[in-house]
């Protein structure tokens, strides 16, 4: 351990040097100019200071006042030499947050102790700050492992909708992404537009549950088909819901709402404007629009511009007006989502939400 | 003075070093090696009448001696100190010669430990 001797008289400084050597494991570090003590501090990681009160230009309080005033050494012991009856220099140095004290002439016995005790000092000090340096990063390092975890989760999730369901890897990137734009050109959290991105692609977890012949049927349904196509908004919500994520928590919602039209007349519920959450509606612009302007076995791609158009004429009705415009206001990014989305011929292989923006 | 009162504390140095003749021998070196700038720094004091300069070159001095138990040497110093603070130089200077004849016997016998 480092431990740094600051004296102008050699006799001391001599002295105190070779009983710091005779200590195991310590290196005296010695100055007889207070000035160049101090430099050597404030560069270096002293273990203990032992500076004499006494000293011209830069006496013993004003060297302790320097080397608090570095952060790094706020908790560095610090010894000061002064004559048993400097009282009033003690107690100054004191308050400028010296330790403790040595009196002068320096006796062997008391040197020894109280050097000793401010190294153990020292190196309990060390060893704490070690342990909660190298706990804060097994802390990062399980958290960061838990979200890798919750988007794998996710991801695995989106997988398995997508195994049932003739719509396309492609389609459920495209449409989180916009879902996500759109949050942002709302103002809305930028960590919340985030979790949208991961949380959107599981809207259609619940066709998990409707059957084959009605989920895969090629044409429209039957009115009693529909009511039970319905239902994978209300499935999707009790696969995901009272999850303990916060992006599951919000992809319960969205599969939960992502059918509602802002005039009440959606499904399951029925909800009306700001009685749909934030993400139904976000949603339900951003799923729309990608249906329509995809190709399904039933019907054509619509042209943007035909989409365009049919999202401005459900302004207010369908859709809440506030996420069209966003979505309208974001259009040149849209057009980019699409280029980088393209459909393949072969249906997509697994959906990757998470494409490391 | 009393001359025949031992120069510094042989037993007492060396007990409080834990009879290590090694520090007592390289301490006693840097004392001698160190002792004609003392001495310089009280002359220079005490011929530019700076009191100031006077007490701190002597409390260096007294410093380096009490680690060998020079009790005349230190009484000397203090006595040199008091003359000054009082600004009187004459007396301070009478004091000053005594520092030096009892430094120069303490080196002559620290210099054959």
């Amino acid at each position: 351990m480092n431990v740094v001797i600051v004296d102008d008289t050699p006799t001391n400084l001599a002295l105190m040097r070779m009983l710091v050597q005779r200590l195991d494991g310590c290196q005296p570090i010695p100055f007889a100019d207070s000035g160049s003590g101090l430099d050597w501090c404030l560069e270096n990681d002293p273990d203990l200071v032992i500076v004499d009160y006494m000293m011209p230009k830069l006496d013993g309080l004003e060297f302790i006042r320097h080397v608090r005033r570095e952060p790094r050494h706020d908790s560095l012991p610090i010894l000061m030499v002064t004559a048993d009856h400097q009282k009033s220099v003690r107690y100054a140095a004191l308050d400028e947050g010296g330790v403790d004290f040595l009196n002068k002439p320096v006796d062997r016995m008391e040197f020894l102790a109280r050097v000793r005790n401010m190294l153990a000092l020292r190196r309990s000090q060390r060893a704490l700050a070690d342990r909660a340096t190298w706990l804060a990063e097994e802390v990062r390092r399980a958290v960061a492992e838990i979200h890798d975890r919750e988007r794998e989760t996710i991801v695995r999730l989106a997988r398995a909708a997508e195994c049932r369901d003739p719509e396309t890897g492609t389609h459920i990137l495209r449409m989180a992404h916009y879902a996500q734009r759109i949050a942002v050109q709302m103002g809305l959290p930028a960590d919340f537009a985030e979790m949208l991105l991961h949380a959107a692609p599981m809207h259609d977890v619940g066709k998990l549950g409707t059957p084959d012949h009605i989920l895969l049927k090629p044409g429209r349904h039957s009115p009693e088909e529909f009511e039970i196509m319905k239902q994978h908004t209300q499935i999707g919500y009790e696969i995901l819901r009272e999850s303990s994520s916060h992006a599951i928590q919000l992809a319960a919602s969205i599969a939960l709402h992502h059918h509602e039209k802002f005039d009440g007349s959606g499904y399951p519920r029925g909800l009306a404007k700001e009685a749909i959450p934030i993400e139904g509606r976000i949603v339900a612009v951003a799923d729309v629009f990608d249906a329509l302007t995809s190709a399904r076995p039933y019907k054509r791609a619509w042209s943007l511009d035909e989409a365009r158009d049919y999202l401005s004429e459900n302004r207010g009705t369908h859709f809440d007006p506030a996420c069209v415009d966003a979505f309208l206001a974001v259009w040149d990014e849209v057009l980019e989502i699409r280029v980088r989305y393209v459909d393949e011929e072969e249906p997509a292989s697994a959906p990757e939400p998470d494409d490391g923006q | 003075m009393m001359d025949s009162e031992p120069l510094f504390d042989l037993r007492a140095t060396l007990d409080n070093l834990d009879n290590d003749v090694e520090i007592l021998q390289a301490i006693a070196a840097t004392f001698v090696a160190d002792a004609p700038r003392l001495l310089a720094d009280l002359c220079t004091a005490l011929a530019d009448h700076d009191v100031t300069a006077a007490i701190r070159a002597g409390h260096s001095l007294k410093g380096s001696a009490e680690n060998f138990g020079a009790a005349a040497l230190i009484r000397a110093v203090k006595a040199l100190e008091d003359a000054s603070r009082t600004e009187d130089f004459p007396s301070a200077a009478a004091w000053l010669g005594e520092v030096d004849r009892l430094l120069a016997q303490l080196c002559a016998e620290l210099r054959t430990i």
